[in-house]
């Protein structure tokens, strides 16, 4: 095990996969790498004056906070834990990513932010089971 | 001591979930529980034959093949293991030991045996992932 890949959408679900990640990747000094993934998400109205550079930079910098602080909650032990930011349809893009760039494991909440509250697993930790072929560890 | 559970019924998915269960006993410190489950064979009582009884014979002797098989894998990379093998659906025979406080860790192929050779994922890690209370590793 050499590289684990966790999806982070700030949620506590999210959080304790990051936690669960870092504690399997110790033993074997793996890299941990915590991704936030953009939505393609329809430009709301009422930000129709920000421009859409502008607005995506914005999306950017409050994906990059969500990274920093789960980042912050972390005790890495040592553990190398940097951080990226991608864009597109979440579960296809992180298991795209996994696969581009080698990863050894996908690290996942069962529910994100989303998630209706009774649902068990969500939508995102569904679809990426579906179809991740690295394989995947949904934590509750 | 911790435990991880693995489905195993020696299909293609279960056995490379083997290996990835092996490497998360490790690195957890924990041991492996290896399952692999008998399906009832549903007959009335008068029904019940010689024929069927050879067949849940056969039945027992090659999950026993195959639980060995996986505790001598497991115990080759230094992990404690066992196997069970027991009657009943694999998805409620693994949820019911994952209840375990023992427990810190599901693992189960994408698809088994059972699963039609097209689907991504099979019945049996589909109902695992949606209801364990634990954390489940999918194999694909």
């Amino acid at each position: 095990m050499k590289k684990i890949l966790v999806a982070i959408d700030g949620s506590e679900p999210s959080l304790k996969a990051a936690r669960m990640a870092v504690d399997i990747a110790k033993p074997d000094a793996a890299a941990v790498t915590l991704a936030y993934c953009i939505p393609p998400i329809v430009y709301p109205s009422e930000m129709a004056w920000v421009p859409p550079v502008e607005f995506e930079q914005q999306q950017r910098q409050a994906a990059e906070a969500v990274l920093i602080q789960a980042r912050e909650k972390l005790v890495p032990n040592g553990v190398n834990v940097d951080r990226i930011v991608l864009r597109g349809p979440v579960a296809e893009t992180i298991a795209d990513e996994a696969v581009a760039n080698r990863y050894d494991m996908v690290v996942v909440g069962s529910r994100g932010h989303g998630a209706v509250k009774r649902l068990l697993v969500g939508s995102v930790a569904t679809r990426l089971v579906h179809i991740c072929e690295t394989p995947i560890l949904v934590v509750r | 001591m911790p435990a991880v559970l693995l489905g195993f019924d020696g299909s293609a998915p279960s056995r490379r979930a083997l290996t990835q269960a092996v490497h998360l006993a490790q690195v957890m410190g924990a041991r492996l529980e290896v399952v692999h489950a008998l399906a009832p064979i549903l007959l009335a009582p008068s029904t019940y034959s010689q024929a069927v009884a050879d067949i849940e014979r056969k039945e027992r002797d090659e999950g026993a093949r195959l639980l060995a098989e996986a505790v001598a894998e497991a115990t080759a990379a230094g992990v404690t293991a066992r196997g069970t093998c027991q009657l009943g659906t694999p998805a409620e025979l693994l949820l019911d030991l994952a209840a375990s406080d023992e427990v810190k860790a599901l693992v189960v192929g994408s698809r088994g045996r059972g699963a039609v050779a097209r689907v991504l994922l099979g019945s049996v890690a589909d109902q695992i992932v949606k209801a364990s209370p634990k954390p489940v590793l999918v194999v694909r």
